[in-house]
């Protein structure tokens, strides 16, 4: 950098969203006059919740974690123009929250922002504190650690679930799931490893699946135990892990219940699966390939409706299965 | 560290780690797809697959067979494909072994996998042996 940043509280009054940031340029480039500030907030509400690598925050949990906390740990990044203002470089979303905020009067100083302030910074790093910010990242918990951790805060630091609930911006539901699910993994698949090199925390999704409604019920029911559950992980009868939605089917089927504890679910669920209408097997994966494009693209919307309501399902779990052979191939052929 | 080049650094190891097995065996000729390796030397195609590492003794019986998998590639399908056609192979050859390069925490991932895949295909004899703290 050209200069060190200063760190300084300041005033939001003094803050103009930058309107070039690449996050909210193609919304802004709607409007032919400079943008308000309701069109900036909607921009960033719309860009914020775009899928972003398989991150899962989005402007309302950000929102509502910056309202738990009363404030923010990142300062923004703010670089001074004229008549003391100053352009912001990174955070438009932290003041945008913070002007909503004091605008809705909610309980709490959002009059000030905690910033880095670059007095001399060249354009070009300016484009490198976004790209570190934006394309780079901060590198993602795994969901295992992430679990973990939830862990320690609830059950050994004692926090209350409403203030991690909070903290986290919502998602009640899924916190409790991870600490759940973390539970069940350390109970009932650890000690059935040899030695702890062998715990492997990707298996850990299985786990998060198994909270899913029906599928403690299912297992239980079928006369098996939560720790056969994690010998099925561990052995990779459960393989690929997003199968565990479909073990209630699994093992209502005889067949495909023992196809399933012999080889594994992917091979279970061909037992369950809708066969192959003879007339398709000579026609050719092109055609094929078109005519799914064609058909998914004119889905109608109460039938996506039903795949997420039943994600265990088998046209759900069938489209699971396309996924996954699809990428696969897909990644073969970039050369991934 | 890009993806292949991360591939190349295991295919290394795997090599490294076969050189140092040499003072206590009899391996003959080794065959890798290291980039600087002419293509005569490249390993041989075994079931319709060609392994990163590939060790044979004297006599010309098969000693390793070596596959290096990155964390993004290790579970795709031709991965599994490639890792049963090797221990398919490999059951025929007493005193041959298996030998996988992964990133180190990847190991216990390609462990239950090659395990899986064993159990699955009844190879549970196969001998296959992971190297431990490789970078990536």
């Amino acid at each position: 950098m050209s200069s060190q940043p200063r760190y300084e509280q300041i005033s939001i009054d003094l803050l103009d969203l930058d309107t070039e940031n690449p996050r909210i340029r193609k919304w802004l480039e709607q409007y032919s006059e400079p943008p308000t500030f309701e069109q900036m907030l909607l921009a960033l509400g719309a860009g914020a919740s775009d899928s972003e690598g398989g991150s899962t925050t989005t402007f309302q949990s950000l929102k509502e974690s910056i309202r738990a906390q009363g404030g923010i740990t990142n300062p923004i990044f703010l670089k001074p123009t004229t008549g003391g203002r100053f352009r912001v470089i990174e955070g438009n979303t932290r003041v945008a929250i913070f002007r909503s905020f004091r605008e809705d009067k909610v309980k709490g100083n959002w009059d000030y922002i905690p910033a880095l302030v670059y007095d001399d910074i060249h354009p070009s790093e300016v484009e490198a504190i976004r790209l570190q910010c934006h394309i780079v990242g901060p590198r993602q918990w795994d969901p295992y650690s992430k679990a973990k951790y939830l862990d320690h805060l609830l059950n050994v630091q004692n926090l209350p679930i409403t203030r991690v609930v909070d903290l986290c911006g919502g998602r009640k539901r899924e916190i409790t799931e991870y600490v759940n699910a973390y539970h069940d993994m350390e109970k009932y698949y650890r000690p059935l490893l040899e030695s702890d090199s062998d715990f492997d925390p990707q298996r850990f999704s299985a786990f998060i699946e198994l909270q899913k409604a029906d599928v403690k019920n299912s297992i239980a029911q079928s006369g098996f135990t939560m720790k056969d559950f994690a010998q099925w992980v561990a052995s990779r009868n459960i393989d690929p892990l997003n199968t565990v939605r479909a073990l209630p089917r699994i093992l209502r089927h005889p067949q495909a219940r023992a196809k399933f504890l012999a080889v594994n679910a992917r091979e279970a669920l061909k037992l369950l699966d809708v066969p192959t209408a003879p007339e398709l097997t000579s026609v050719q994966l092109d055609q094929i390939l078109l005519a799914l494009i064609e058909r998914l693209d004119v889905l109608p919307y109460p039938e996506v409706k039903a795949l997420k309501k039943d994600p265990g399902g088998s046209r759900a779990q069938l489209l699971l299965q396309a996924k996954d052979a699809l990428v696969d191939l897909c990644n073969d052929i970039s050369g991934e | 560290m890009s993806e292949s080049s991360v591939h190349t650094e295991l295919v290394r190891s795997l090599c490294n780690w076969a050189v140092i097995q040499t003072k206590s065996s009899a391996i003959e000729v080794m065959y890798s797809d290291l980039p600087e390796i002419s293509l005569g030397d490249k390993p041989p195609s075994i079931n319709g697959y060609f392994p990163d590492m590939y060790c044979v003794s004297r006599d010309g019986e098969p000693i390793f067979v070596g596959e290096a998998k990155t964390v993004r590639d290790l579970e795709s399908k031709r991965s599994r494909d490639q890792i049963a056609a090797y221990l398919r192979f490999l059951a025929l050859h007493e005193s041959s072994a298996l030998v996988m390069a992964v990133p180190w925490r990847a190991v216990p991932t390609a462990r239950s996998l090659v395990r899986a895949i064993q159990r699955i295909s009844g190879l549970l004899a196969v001998s296959v042996h992971f190297l431990e703290m490789l970078p990536g």
